[in-house]
């Protein structure tokens, strides 16, 4: 029971081996044949160490990827700068000469330390430093990546010397060198497919950082018990590994709230509101090119260029017909940011606008968030305003109002719940509380995109009996987008817009509403509630473009 | 559930049936939800086996109506319609539970309305004249544009249905069958048959087609003898056709006739095998041509419907004990559930809207006819099991939950989404209804059993398909048809005691699908509102 059993295996307990004809091979496979668990064990350390080293830099080149953009520059520099790193790491290692063991053991401590807590390290350094302040930031990235390329550096030739005093007797250089780099690059490759395909997924980079930190740590306190018989001040060391085990074990208990400076990374911009309704993840980003809204992932505006959006939306059916002949009492169904509801505001003629949207915590917030209330400029606090908040098929079905125009903002079909919001039989229903010179609008995703999605929704408001005017307008944040109005009588071009508008113009209209020949009209069956064409029309459209 | 399996089925499809069930038993101990019986009263109906006329207490009350309905199933309140409308105002409906609908009732489990049996109704085809009728009535159908439109909102909703086979989801119930293959090639060969046999004439209700010879012998026939003398021998069809049969008729393939398995498709919208419908290689224009409407309590809305303009004339927990044909009218003996206390109608004539051998126990002096009905009859006894699921239940890949899902080789009949026709912004609890149809041999224990047992296996089987079903049931109510509906065996539907029956327009007449040999709403609604006639 002495630290000789593994100071010295190589004198081994075991038998010797196959006799003659072992001894007619070449050198490696006799050394092959009489591994000890000791050679094992270190080898694996070789193994595990090499897997840490690829991990800190694949980490910081995906960090560097999501925060900085870029991704083909971000990886080029950071590998770059991290195999410089090594190399300078590798020099430095001639001056190490004395302790070996305990050096190694220090490294091992300070690179799990530092490469572990890299990536959380860089994404709070990224929130905290102010937005657009990326010399900063780029500054400490390429700093801790040197700081652990140097440390990672120092590894492996340390490790070789170590081997090779213990393990003089067996190997050859030349042997040691092809063990230590075959485990080397395995280590490598292994972690190389295993940090896109497994860790990054289901552990996220602050975990995976933190994961492969303590592993390096676990090399360090095993070799501390391995060398426990020539390490000096033994306990220090000891004391050194608790301290950076527990650090990195803290670090992830608490990598949740880590992970939410992720989520800035994901949307690339400070996270002002970040909150889960019954029914959508509602994310509120703000940089310096705007504030854009998140729901479930799915950008639905951003402040650069929703007046695009929300002008094309709402004024051709607001300002359709002859000047002065403008709706009174106005119904918007979704839209929950009030910022069609802004729009429909700038008629001095409209009386009433009820606004229903499903989800309260929308309306809650773009009433009351100021950053959000500059956007609709406090559309949802007019007096004139009614929100409520209902299923808007239950709604209209139990409602006797009637309206001189609706506007239907939806988020696209992107399943069976919202396809119901698209049928003939839901636009029966907003035709009964349409005035009988009213028009509505409905915004169609995007008919360049989703072309026969597009003529589905016209065919749909065709199939209950309305006269559609398709239209499209640019939107640079969502690319072509497109917009039909229905109404009982042929749309009437508008011959007055509001001050003030950006984007529409009386010139401008008619370039809106021609159709180029891949955007042109194509054969569709009108989406009812009992085939649910369009969810899977659209599914295969939009799913064609992310693929 | 071995026992339930009867022979044929197990011949057919072995392989499938045995290994979900090999499954089963492995995962037979599960928690479960409480289970409690719910719905009809049996005990009240019981009560006619032990009567004896001079056991009878001395009637407490005396009425008097131009037209008494007894029962009020659909076929009653279709006769209480009819003759309201030709001007009878004085008809009174007696109905012996406690809420009408017979099996098209309704059930509230934890606030969401379920069916408690029968749950849907196809949009009626033109023979349908009556139901058309009535549905215009309450705006279920509309004429645009000369053309009649059913209203979407009550139509069932995307998706429809979906079977579970080898592991995973597919769309719509028929098996998958690999083009070119021979399971292919035998829906090809039913088609045809199904389309061959159209030309005799089938129609629903079944009254509108005219009966042939060719019918006669077709209805002599059980319809697994009929499918295998023509090589129609594929599993995949077969287990597909037993479930249709099931479904409707509450007895497999080798239980009905030929008749009554050919009427399924005939009748209706024809036998399609995925592809070879209208062209369209998505099967778009199946879901129009078998659109059927549905609605979260079932054929309740219906009913509901049906009997709101009855108001004070329909009494229910009323058991009708005795019906006498006296030479000026007809006396009537019925027990009043609430009061406890007997009443005595005198009525000019009465229509019998009750099952067969129930009307042949009422009836004092039965018409020869009634009693040979009531003995050829056989009824397949239904159990309706009412799952709630606190949340949605996890789904195995495929095709995404439906209205209607089914697992492949199982003994039950699958089950039906409460919730899907809801319009609901995204998924929450919810109840599933599990249907199952039972021989008439389980009939005894079915009464006898206790409702934890029956609820592990509606359960059970459903497993494989969804192995959190128990981790996400929180109560299990449950619904017994003893005498579920009506099977029609071979020679059923050609039997003369049926066609004198329906013929029968005397003071006592009879309106009940037993007269068309089979339980379906077309055929009750229409033989109750011709019984005015």
């Amino acid at each position: 029971m002495t630290a000789l059993r593994y100071a010295r295996p190589m004198q081994p307990s075991t038998p010797p081996l196959k006799t003659d004809a072992a001894a007619g091979r070449e050198e490696g496979a006799s050394a092959l044949a009489a591994v000890s668990p000791a050679e094992v064990a270190l080898l694996a350390g070789v193994f595990v160490v090499a897997a840490c080293g690829l991990v800190y830099e694949l980490a910081a080149g995906a960090l560097a990827s999501y925060l900085l953009g870029d991704s083909v520059l971000q990886f080029s520099t950071v590998i770059g700068c991290y195999l410089f790193a090594m190399g300078i790491g590798s020099w430095a290692s001639r001056f190490v000469e004395q302790q070996l063991v305990a050096q190694f053991l220090r490294i091992e401590l300070l690179v799990g330390l530092i490469g572990g807590l890299m990536p959380a390290g860089l994404f709070i350094a990224h929130s905290l430093l102010p937005a657009g302040a990326t010399a900063p930031f780029r500054v400490l990235l390429y700093a801790l990546v040197g700081l652990v390329g140097v440390l990672v550096g120092l590894e492996i030739p340390l490790v070789m010397r170590i081997l090779k005093r213990q393990f003089s007797q067996r190997y050859a250089l030349k042997e040691l060198v092809s063990q230590v780099l075959t485990f080397d690059y395995l280590g490598a490759l292994v972690v190389a497919l295993a940090f896109p395909l497994l860790f990054v997924p289901h552990l996220g980079l602050v975990r995976t950082g933190l994961f492969f930190g303590l592993l390096n740590a676990g090399v360090a306190v095993w070799a501390l018990w391995l060398f426990r018989g020539e390490l000096r001040r033994w306990r220090a060391h000891a004391l050194a590994c608790v301290a950076v085990v527990a650090a990195l074990l803290g670090a992830m208990a608490g990598a949740d709230r880590l992970t939410t400076w992720a989520e800035d990374g994901f949307y690339g911009q400070d996270i002002i509101l970040r909150e889960s309704s019954d029914y959508q993840r509602v994310v509120v980003t703000a940089g310096p090119a705007g504030v854009r809204l998140f729901l479930n992932g799915n950008l639905q505006f951003h402040s650069r260029d929703e007046y695009r959006y929300h002008e094309a939306l709402v004024h051709p059916v607001m300002s359709a017909g002859a000047a002065g002949a403008t709706p009174r009492r106005v119904l918007v169904l979704g839209g929950g940011d009030g910022l069609a509801v802004r729009e429909v505001l700038k008629y001095p003629s409209v009386q009433a606008v009820t606004l229903v949207e499903l989800d309260p915590h929308m309306t809650r917030l773009f009433a009351r968030h100021p950053a959000l209330m500059a956007l609709n400029q406090g559309a949802l606090a007019n007096p004139k305003v009614t929100v409520v908040n209902a299923d808007a098929y239950a709604w209209l079905e139990s409602s006797r109002e009637m309206f001189d125009a609706i506007v239907i903002d939806f988020p696209d079909p992107t399943n069976f719940a919202l396809g119901k919001l698209y049928t003939t039989s839901f636009y029966q229903r907003a035709e009964q509380r349409l005035a009988a010179s009213g028009y509505m609008v409905v915004q169609t995703t995007s008919p360049l995109v989703a072309r026969k999605s597009f003529w589905t929704v016209a065919s749909t408001l065709e199939a209950v009996g309305l006269q559609t005017t398709p239209y499209h307008a640019h939107v640079p944040s969502f690319g072509e987008w497109g917009f039909i109005i229905a109404g009982r009588r042929p749309w009437v071009a508008p011959s007055q817009l509001p001050q003030g508008l950006r984007f529409l113009t009386l010139d401008g209209l008619p370039a809106l509403l021609s159709f180029p020949p891949d955007m042109a009209r194509v054969p569709a069956e009108p989406n009812r509630l009992s085939n649910q064409l369009l969810v899977t029309t659209f599914e295969r459209e939009w799913g064609r473009v992310q693929r | 559930m071995v026992e339930g399996l009867n022979r044929r089925q197990l011949a057919l499809a072995a392989a499938a049936v045995m290994a979900p069930l090999a499954a089963c038993r492995r995962q037979a101990t599960f928690p479960m939800p409480p289970a409690r019986w719910v719905g009809a009263a049996d005990v009240r109906g019981h009560r006619l086996r032990g009567l004896k006329s001079g056991a009878l207490p001395a009637p407490a009350v005396q009425r008097r109506a131009q037209v008494l309905v007894v029962g009020a199933g659909i076929a009653g309140l279709a006769a209480a319609r009819a003759f309201a409308q030709r001007g009878v105002s004085d008809v009174q409906l007696l109905e012996l539970d406690d809420a009408p609908g017979g099996n098209s009732r309704g059930h509230v489990l934890a606030g969401m309305p379920c069916p408690q049996g029968a749950h849907y109704l196809p949009v009626p085809g033109p023979q349908a004249r009556e139901v058309s009728a009535w549905l215009h009535e309450i705006g279920l159908l509309s004429t645009q544009l000369g053309r009649t439109v059913p209203d979407e909102r009550h139509l069932c909703h995307s998706p429809q249905e979906r079977l579970f086979i080898d592991g995973a989801w597919a769309e719509g119930l028929l098996p998958p069958a690999d083009v070119g293959s021979g399971t292919q090639a035998q829906y090809r060969r039913f088609a045809a048959a199904v389309a061959q046999a159209q030309t005799l004439g089938f129609a629903l209700p079944s009254v509108r087609a005219a009966w042939t010879a060719e019918h006669s012998a077709l209805d002599a026939t059980p319809f697994a003898a009929w499918l295998d003398a023509r090589g129609l021998d594929d599993a995949h069809l077969r287990w597909y056709l037993d479930y249709c049969c099931r479904d409707d008729y509450g007895a497999g393939t080798a239980e009905v006739s030929a008749w009554a398995g050919l009427h399924y498709f005939a009748s209706r919208h024809g036998f399609h095998t995925l592809g070879d419908g209208t062209g369209d290689s998505t099967g778009d224009g199946d879901g129009e041509r078998e659109a059927v409407f549905t609605w979260p309590e079932g054929n309740a809305w219906l009913v509901q419907r049906l009997a709101a303009p009855l108001a004070d004339r329909l009494h229910t927990a009323r058991t009708v004990l005795q019906v006498a044909e006296q030479r000026h009218g007809i006396q009537l003996l019925a027990w009043d559930e609430r009061l406890q206390q007997l009443e005595q109608w005198q009525a000019d004539s009465v229509v019998l809207a009750v099952p067969l051998f129930v009307a042949a126990r009422l009836l004092q002096q039965p018409p020869g006819a009634l009693q040979q009905a009531a003995q050829q009859l056989q009824y397949a006894p239904w159990l309706v099991a009412n799952v709630h699921l606190d949340r949605p239940l996890l789904d195995r890949p495929g095709a995404p939950p439906a209205w209607d899902n089914v697992v492949y080789g199982s003994t039950g009949l699958g089950y039906v989404d409460a919730m899907h026709q809801s319009l609901r912004a995204g998924p929450g609890p919810t109840v599933i209804s599990c249907y199952r149809s039972l021989p008439p041999s389980q009939r005894a224990a079915l009464l006898a059993g206790d409702a934890a047992t029956w609820a592990h296996g509606v359960l059970r089987d459903l497993l494989t398909a969804h192995p959190d079903l128990p981790a996400r049931a929180r109560q299990v109510d449950l619904v017994r048809w003893g005498h579920g509906m009506v099977i029609p065996a071979p020679g059923v539907r050609s039997s003369p005691a049926l066609a004198a029956l329906r013929a029968l327009r005397g003071r006592v007449r009879f309106a009940h699908s037993d007269l068309c040999g089979s339980s379906v709403f077309e055929e009750a609604f229409t033989v109750g509102h011709l019984s005015a006639g």
